[in-house]
């Protein structure tokens, strides 16, 4: 056996391993990265999305008409176990309102306790509201976006498109959607603890739909309707399971790709010795050093961002690629260990009916006195359970996570719903070491924070990321470009590389715009919309593949990045002209997330024309001739990637 | 506070940068050689690393403990892609602050 | 060693034949690994509060799949990398072992 060895220095050997785990998954890495950032503003795309909802007005918490909201919800549902009213705030101007029935069976008090809707913000590691043994009634199930995840979950399993999931997703997304583990539920499914609800499971299975939900400008109360798109959701749901296989797939080929990453970054730490020796360096205009120097900067200068990305997007697949750890701990009975995370979690009791009507007390106030115990911080949702009763109880959660390590528990304050008196709200929990590792990795993964910076500083570390796989693929392609040069044809191994590098760098940034073209020329009554505005990613998608390799490199290059750059930079065109809110009228309304999409939009769609001229003009130096290989052009695809904001 | 510490982490890494033999020479390529001598290059390393440390403060303050580390990371990504994008094209204009 | 005959003699096959098994050793032997690390660490790592241990183990998992990979290729010898990975192996499967029969 040992007669097969090989014995190699680290360095060369760490260097085999940086470039091929790279290599090899490099393409849907690339994609994943892409789209992954473009996910951190997966509400503000949303919200683009639906031109309907642009002329919302921009109000103060203690201007919205809460009295129509009100008026509106007794009207559509005057039964309901539970109102949630979702507020306005920098990532969505609009009022949400949605609403939980009473549950069919099982009202007995005491029987139920609630726990405060959402306290447990986001995540299905801990499996967050597994309330299925308990009120596995008609109500989980048809809880509405903001705050069912029952009804989330069970809307997963059953609508098999990711993004079909939300036929008419109304840019407002709650910041507790998770990425639960698919198996766990379907364990959960298949041994509910209490058999109860199989055949109203079934019942409810059938229709698709989700609960039901209203979206209102927030001043006057006037309700809007948006067009059905996937919006924002389509790409994040994307580039952590792909599409148009089963989901479960589509998981297993994303960590299996994440990983390679992992293997990536970590080698290529080692095999680049010189880190903070060459940690500025530069030096533009010099074909392949150019190139690595690029791929060195942009890995080296947001490492910290890539090793916690990586690791954490692992973490969040923990619990199907990791699933010994559960099945020795709990003898595969994921449900105990959901019961065990959920017995830390802060129990209030439910509110019992008392069968008295009583007018509901003044909101405005609520939130008022809610943002001064918190000392400014927004009030992000209201929850009204026994709304009309004279034991209603409001809920008010904050907007946002305002600490990494206990990510799942969003501060919330209690309210008595008739006289507006300050109830005990039990204490959070302090998270245990471990628990607070877990949701530092989660949360930055997903980017929920309640102000914008960090935000920012993540897509912009993501930009990063994207350029350094790009150029990490493109390197490999100009070296061998060079040394293939005297040859009369590139071997075919690289000619694919080649091919694959166009389409999908550039390839991707046209399937994004003309995405997004899609939604606006897709007349918004067209039936099954949503589902073409996807196709249509997918179909341009794979005409650059052909056009790849019909064309000769450079004049696909060029091609690619001049469509995609004039696709993107005409984004706030085709808004201002298909209904959408123009850009002067979103900065001078102060809606931020729309110009900010527009503006980006703009800066992306120069720097692809730019880099499509670049790529251009670039005449390869004598030796590089036979290729034609443009990716020797230093500027070009560091800026296509950087498009990846599209 | 965001500003003040990315502010911070720039000049930090400017510093540092104005340090490193490599960088120096570019920087001060027409100032006199006593601009590029070891113990100015040592004494600027610290300085850099110094104010790099102080911009961690500011960004606590803004956003809380964990939150905040995260975006003193996230600043020293962008201020060092900034500093290594005018290294590359424009190193002397960072010549008259780092004095 | 003497059976191997003319593959072993060429030096690309031979080549290729250590990078497969390396690549086959650090995609399966070390996923192996990590599955029974994370079995054993999840049951048998001692916190009071017990996901702590389940989320813990998941982490180190991914870890130990990690630094199997770079051990693989690593290694100057396949059976120094094929060591590697069975003595933590073992040791992980005894101390499940061990935690079953306790």
């Amino acid at each position: 056996m040992t007669t097969f060895d090989q014995a190699r220095p680290l360095r060369q050997s760490m260097s085999w391993l940086h470039t091929w785990s790279g290599l090899t998954l490099g393409w849907l890495l690339f994609a994943v990265y892409v789209t992954g950032t473009l996910s951190y503003f997966r509400n503000e795309i949303t919200f683009w999305m639906q031109p309907e909802l642009h002329r919302a007005q921009v109000v103060a918490p203690e201007r919205i008409a809460y009295d129509r909201a009100l008026a509106l919800l007794a009207r559509e549902a005057p039964d309901a176990q539970q109102w949630t009213i979702t507020l306005p705030g920098a990532r969505n101007p609009t009022l949400g309102l949605s609403w939980q029935s009473p549950p069919a069976e099982n009202r007995q008090p005491g029987a139920a306790r609630e726990r405060p809707a959402n306290r447990e913000g986001a995540r299905g590691e801990e499996g967050a509201r597994e309330n299925r043994g308990r009120d596995r009634g008609a109500a989980t199930r048809e809880r509405p976006g903001a705050d069912g995840e029952g009804a989330r979950r069970e809307n997963r399993e059953r609508v098999q498109a990711a993004t079909r999931e939300r036929p008419s997703a109304d840019g407002e997304e709650s910041a507790i959607d998770d990425v639960e583990p698919l198996e766990a539920t379907r364990q959960a499914e298949a041994n509910p603890p209490q058999r109860q609800a199989g055949p109203q499971r079934q019942q409810q299975g059938g229709g698709g739909h989700r609960g039901p939900r209203l979206v209102l400008d927030p001043a006057s109360g006037e309700t809007l309707e948006g067009r059905a798109t996937a919006g924002g959701n389509f790409l994040y749901r994307f580039h952590f399971e792909l599409y148009g296989m089963d989901r479960i797939w589509g998981r297993w080929i994303v960590g299996i790709a994440t990983m390679f990453m992992f293997v990536a970054l970590v080698s290529g730490v080692i095999v680049h010795r010189r880190i903070f020796k060459d940690f500025f360096t530069f030096r533009p205009g010099k074909g392949k050093r150019s190139w690595l120097d690029g791929h060195n900067a942009s890995s080296v200068l947001s490492l910290p961002f890539h090793l916690i990305i990586t690791f954490s997007g692992l973490v969040l697949f923990g619990h199907m690629m990791m699933p010994t750890a559960f099945q020795s701990a709990y003898q595969g009975n994921f449900l105990a260990y959901r019961e065990a995370m959920r017995a830390r979690m802060p129990q209030s009791e439910t509110p019992r009916p008392s069968g008295e009507r009583a007018p509901l007390t003044d909101l405005a106030a609520l939130v008022a006195a809610a943002q001064q115990t918190w000392g400014g911080k927004p009030v992000g949702s209201i929850a009204i359970t026994l709304p009309g009763d004279r034991n209603a109880v409001v809920e008010l959660r904050q907007m946002g996570f305002p600490s990494l390590t206990n990510g799942r528990n969003v501060p919330a304050l209690r309210f008595n719903g008739v006289t507006g008196e300050r109830l005990a709200t039990p204490a959070l929990p302090e998270p245990g070491a471990v628990q607070a590792i877990g949701s530092a990795l989660n949360l930055l993964h997903r980017g929920f924070f309640a102000t914008p910076v960090p935000r920012w500083l993540l897509f912009l570390s993501g930009v990063g990321g994207s350029l350094m796989i790009a150029s990490g693929l493109l390197v490999w392609s100009v070296a061998r470009a060079r040394k293939t040069s005297g040859a009369a044809r590139a071997p075919w191994g690289h000619r694919l590389v080649e091919v694959l590098n166009i389409a999908s760098i550039a390839g991707l940034m046209v399937a994004i715009a003309v995405h997004f073209w899609a939604n606006r020329l897709i007349p918004a009554d067209w039936p099954a919309r949503a589902d073409w505005e996807i196709r249509a990613f997918f179909i341009a998608w794979a005409v650059t593949f052909v056009h790849a390799i019909a064309r000769r490199p450079k004049a696909a290059w060029v091609e690619q990045l001049a469509c995609a750059g004039g696709l993107s930079a005409l984004l706030p065109l085709i808004n201002a002209a298909t209904g959408g809110l123009a850009l002067p009228g979103s900065i001078g309304r102060g809606l931020g997330l729309l110009a900010g999409f527009d503006l980006c939009a703009l800066a992306i769609g120069a720097g692809l024309l730019f880099a499509a001229y670049k790529v251009r003009r670039h005449a390869p130096p004598a030796r590089f001739a036979a290729s034609g290989d443009p990716a020797t052009e230093p500027g070009a695809p560091l800026r296509e990637a950087a498009e990846e904001a599209a | 506070m965001n500003l003040l510490s990315l502010a911070l982490v720039f000049w930090g890494f400017a510093a540092i940068a104005a340090g490193m033999e490599r960088h120096a020479r570019d920087i001060f390529a027409a100032s006199p050689s006593s601009m590029r001598s070891p113990r100015v290059r040592r004494l600027r390393l610290l300085a850099g690393y110094l104010l790099l440390a102080l911009a961690l403060p500011p960004a606590i303050a803004a956003h809380g403990l964990s939150i905040g580390v995260s975006v003193w990371f996230g600043f020293l990504a962008l201020a060092s892609t900034a500093l290594a994008l005018i290294l590359s094209w424009r190193p002397r204009i960072l010549r008259r602050v780092l004095r | 060693m003497k059976t191997q005959g003319w593959l072993v003699s060429n030096p690309t096959v031979r080549h290729r034949i250590d990078v497969g098994l390396r690549t086959g050793l650090a995609a399966f032997g070390g996923y192996g690994l990590a599955l029974l690390g994370a079995a054993a660490l999840a049951a048998g790592l001692p916190f009071d509060f017990k996901p702590d241990a389940v989320s813990l183990a998941v982490m180190l998992g991914f870890l130990l799949h990690l630094t199997a990979v770079l051990w693989a290729f690593a290694a100057a010898t396949l059976l120094r990398a094929a060591l590697g990975l069975a003595v933590p192996a073992a040791f992980f499967g005894l101390w499940l072992l061990s935690l079953h029969y306790r």
